[in-house]
């Protein structure tokens, strides 16, 4: 029965249930497991898994735990590299966007960091490896001619630049990856605020552009920053898959001794494992906390200097913004030099040390793709994408609702994926997941991404459908037009191009998640990021070159049609907006 | 006309969200193609390009013949494999487990022996090319590390631990454990082994303790039933005195055999070690290493054994498992295998049992420029039980790991 036949009361109807039944679905299948994965954890923590004959409760598992040797070096390992991490690209990109603004370059900051959004932590591991170890690209170029160096140098205690004992290079590549998070975040709460006006105001008051940016634009960013801060700080404390790359094999961060833990063949040690993830959960919660009291004391004296009328004019202040800008680009250049070796590597046949260049260039690695990454290829796409798109129609059915209290509840338990440690609940979720026979399937792997990439494509796609004028749907509705119409032919045009934009994010989130996938697929199904971690870990440079290069290529392109597509259409519908 | 054509875009937009979603709730309620015969979940090491190659092209050929299809599981470290099945055992699932064929030797195959992970119908002695093998003469093909196989494995390839020097760097490589010593304090920051417990790195360290040892036969013995500690005492002062020494003072291990070689490669080490005799040829051939790699082994012989493929007991494709077995056993299948252009892992076929035309065919086989030959490889030291494994990884996790 063609669709104009069917009474309009019963489509409202239909529409509405439809509604409602995917609220209530979203919360069951997000939230739900989510927590149930926090009890998987907590419970054998305690001794508590009958499957493995824990039936008894007890702290037995912490006292294990904390009697492993290196584990209190492990803890403050993250504690460090994750709180210094978060702070330092919270620091350069609420103040890098003022240093720049009015600045060319501050178009230009749009335009450079978007890519580097799309690409996957552990690419930018994996260059920055690439790039700084003892054989790495930057000691080829500048060797023996500028150091006299014929072969590989001796680092001593630091070991390389990367893999050093102190996580340096960990930040490094942390830092790299947040950066352009936060700073694309504040460029878009800057167009939110009324930026000129008020930079003007601190002018006319006396107040140099960073005295003004500092006391007026920096406390309303803070406002709409916070909970991707957060995120960052969440992310930073439990990485794994960059830890496994930038971490030396004898100083590796909690997240990495639990990943170990749970792949220990002795079961017995699943205990000790969720013991680690209870205080993987505690090391959070202490960061955070700390992070808090922090914010209040900057604050304070944000205030206290704003009350006397501070107005950061000391001459010494002046050398500070050349170094903020290296800071907060040299991460990320680096990691973009160390994606260029990368793509070296892919398509070297021989490289000897200290040759700048390959000696012989191949495209064997290449060719290679079409027989042994290519399944891995297809299914990192197709699960990306398919993902993405649950997702966004998800996201778009549940934002055509009227706003109510329940529903705001609602929307802000989809970050909980977000703000727990992966490895604190992931694996909880894969004992239950083993429990009802479903890990392995592509059941579990769609709805363990679907976990991860629904709350980014909600940040990307929700602010910009919420500012959509209801005035365009109603001038429909007034010229008979059923729900459905307005919502297919009026307001879906009209959102072309954040609709596209959010499958696009959404898409190479999903094309960037490790502990997930690995945890999800119980090994059966592997994409590109699970084979690049274990070819990081251990396989000759150039089968990784090539993962890389398509790792990097995979979400751009996405991207990129994604954008063009909808700039065409947008081009017609730019005046609706 | 422009807006019929975006009404058009618009159209199959939509329909394109719609299908994929559909695609993806489609693909969601329906596994991963297990069971079902045609797919076989190989769980395997992963860390070498010409292997994972050879899988391919082993996966390629048994789709013509049998239209089976390989899953290479790629992994890090056999163990976390062992213990899924072990999970799985554990919640009761007895049929549709995550793995269907399995590549292990040692103390992995002693632990699913005794687990009961294992399919345990003496299949691999009813495999078709079983009758190609010896074990009458190759005894290591029925017995693991001492333990007896019982038919729940099957052979696929001989290994012996061999070492590579940079012939540009070193004239006379150390031949011994204590030449080694030597050989490290003299030269800080060039020499290192895999982060055990990768097999090699493991094994490595076997080696050390059975050239130190008074007595090498108390290795042979399970090991509790033995001094463990003062067996190990001599390897333990050993590393003390070489860990200083190591490449990045031993605070980081290449993950495996192919890092190690990586390293070797690019010169941040001089000697490096597989546990294939043909490695070194392999990489010098595809143009990794330089062609100044040579290969050597220690005057008292060095670790040597076979590797085995096994089905665990809750297979899904059991059936197309034993037919992936049984190709990889074939001449066929060994004979490339063999080669050093490929991978060059020493065949597990007796030659007498073979054909006149397969016969031709491995001796006509490339031994590759840096190859030891079967003679100078004769020197070999037996494997230990497989007990010691976890008590020499777990110590030296103690040790040098979380220093």
């Amino acid at each position: 029965m063609p669709l104009a036949r069917i009474s309009p009361s019963v489509k409202v109807f239909v529409f509405t249930m439809m509604r409602f039944v995917i609220t209530a679905l979203a919360l069951m299948v997000l939230v739900v497991p989510v927590l149930l994965g926090v009890l998987g954890a907590i419970l054998p923590a305690f001794g508590y898994l009958p499957p493995l004959g824990g039936l008894g409760f007890g702290v037995q598992p912490f006292i294990e735990f904390f009697n492993m040797p290196g584990i209190n070096r492990a803890i403050s390992l993250s504690l460090i590299t994750g709180i210094l991490a978060t702070v330092i690209s919270t620091l350069l990109a609420l103040l890098l966007p003022g240093l720049l603004y009015g600045n060319r370059l501050f178009g230009m900051m749009r335009q450079y960091l978007a890519p580097m959004l799309s690409l996957p932590h552990v690419t930018v591991a994996v260059g920055l490896l690439f790039l700084l170890q003892p054989s790495g690209w930057l000691i080829r170029l500048i060797s023996p001619w500028l150091t006299g160096w014929d072969r590989p140098p001796v680092f001593g205690p630091m070991g390389g630049i990367v893999q050093d004992p102190y996580g340096i290079g960990l930040m490094i590549g942390l830092i790299a990856k947040e950066v352009p998070f936060l700073v694309l975040l504040v460029l878009a709460a800057l167009s939110q605020i009324n930026t000129r006006p008020l930079l003007t105001l601190g002018r006319s008051l006396g107040y140099g552009p960073m005295a003004s940016w500092i006391y007026l634009i920096v406390p309303a960013l803070w406002v709409r920053l916070r909970l991707p801060i957060v995120i960052v700080l969440v992310f930073s404390l439990s990485v794994v898959d960059m830890a496994l790359v930038l971490t030396p094999s004898t100083a590796s961060p909690l997240a990495v001794r639990l990943l170990w833990l749970y792949q220990d063949a002795d079961l017995a040690m699943r205990f000790v494992a969720s013991a680690a993830a209870v205080v993987q959960i505690a090391v959070v919660v202490f960061a955070f906390l700390l992070g808090w009291i922090l914010v209040k004391i900057l604050s304070g004296f944000g205030r206290s200097l704003a009350f006397t009328g501070h107005r950061f004019t000391h001459p010494s202040l002046a050398v500070f913004k050349p170094v903020l800008v290296v800071m907060a680009l040299l991460p990320t250049a680096l990691a973009a030099l160390g994606l260029v070796a990368a793509g070296l590597w892919s398509v070297s046949g021989r490289w000897r040390f200290p040759s700048a260049w390959p000696d012989v260039f191949t495209m064997r690695h290449w060719a290679g793709v079409f027989s042994g990454l290519g399944d891995v290829l297809l299914t990192t796409l197709y699960l990306g994408a398919s993902v993405s798109a649950l997702a966004v129609v998800m996201v778009m059915l549940w934002l055509s609702q009227k706003p109510s209290k329940t529903l705001t509840m609602a929307e802000n338990s989809i970050y909980l994926p977000l703000l727990l440690p992966q490895a604190g609940f992931l694996f909880g979720v894969q004992i239950m997941l083993l429990w009802f026979g479903l890990d392995g399937t592509w059941l579990a792997l769609i709805w363990a991404h679907l976990l991860f990439v629904l709350p980014y494509v909600w940040l990307s796609l929700a602010p910009s459908w919420r500012s959509f004028n209801p005035q365009w749907t109603m001038l429909a509705a007034s010229l008979g037009s059923s729900p459905f119409n307005r919502f297919l032919r009026v307001r879906l045009p009209i959102m072309t191009l954040p609709v596209l934009t959010s499958f696009a994010v959404g898409f190479s989130v999903s094309a960037a998640l490790y502990l997930p996938t690995v945890f999800a697929s119980n090994g059966r199904i592997t994409t590109l990021t699970v084979e690049a971690v274990t070819l990081a870990e251990g396989s000759s440079r150039s089968p990784l070159g090539v993962a890389t290069g398509l790792q990097m290529m995979l979400p751009l392109v996405i991207f990129i049609l994604a954008t063009s597509l909808a700039r065409r259409r947008y081009k017609q519908f730019s005046y609706f907006r | 006309m422009k807006f019929t054509l975006s009404r058009v875009a618009l159209k199959i937009g939509v329909m394109l969200a719609l299908l994929f979603s559909a695609l993806g709730l489609h693909t969601a309620l329906n596994p991963a193609h297990a069971g079902d015969e045609k797919t076989v979940f190989f769980n395997a090491w992963g860390g070498s390009p010409v292997i994972n190659d050879y899988i391919i092209w082993a996966s390629k050929r048994l789709e013509e013949d049998h239209g089976i299809a390989i899953n290479h599981v790629k992994l890090t470290d056999t163990a976390t494999a062992v213990s899924r099945i072990l999970a799985e055992k554990t919640v009761g699932r007895n049929e549709g487990g995550s793995v269907d064929l399995i590549w292990v030797n040692g103390e992995n195959f002693a632990t699913m022996k005794d687990s009961g992970l294992l399919r345990d119908d003496a299949w691999a002695f009813d495999l078709p090319s079983w009758q190609y093998t010896d074990a009458k003469a190759l005894p290591a093909l029925v017995t693991d590390f001492g333990v007896p196989t019982d038919g729940l494995e099957s052979p696929w390839g001989r290994a012996q631990l061999v070492f590579a020097y940079d012939t540009s760097a070193i004239n006379q490589p150390p031949r011994s454990a204590a030449a080694l010593k030597a050989w490290v304090i003299e030269n800080p920051g060039r020499f290192s082994y895999p982060l055990p417990p990768d097999f090699t790195g493991t094994s490595f360290l076997k080696q050390i303790a059975l050239e130190l040892a008074n007595d090498q036969s108390v290795f042979a013995q399970p090991v509790d039933t033995v001094d463990a500690n003062m067996a190990l005492a001599p390897l333990w002062d050993w590393l003390d005195a070489v860990h200083p020494y190591l490449w990045q003072e031993g605070r980081n291990f290449p993950k495996n055999y192919t890092n190690l070689a990586q390293l070797l490669g690019d010169g941040e080490i001089n000697i490096a070690m597989a546990f294939n005799p043909a490695k070194f040829s392999n990489d010098i051939k595809t143009g990794a290493l330089p062609d100044t790699i040579r290969t050597y082994i220690h005057d008292g012989g060095t670790l040597a054994n076979v590797h085995y493929l096994a089905i665990p007991f809750n297979a899904s494709s059991p059936e197309a498992a034993k037919k992936v077995a049984d190709f990889m056993l074939s001449p066929e299948a060994q004979l490339r295998k063999a080669n050093s252009d490929i991978w060059g892992d020493p065949t597990v076929l007796s030659m007498a049992k073979l054909s006149a035309q397969d016969q031709a065919a491995f001796a006509a086989l490339p031994r590759g420029i840096a190859t030891l030959s079967e003679a100078e490889l004769s020197q070999s030291l037996p494997e230990p039980h497989p007990s010691w494994v976890a008590v020499i990884e777990a110590e030296w996790a103690k040790r040098y790991l979380s220093p």
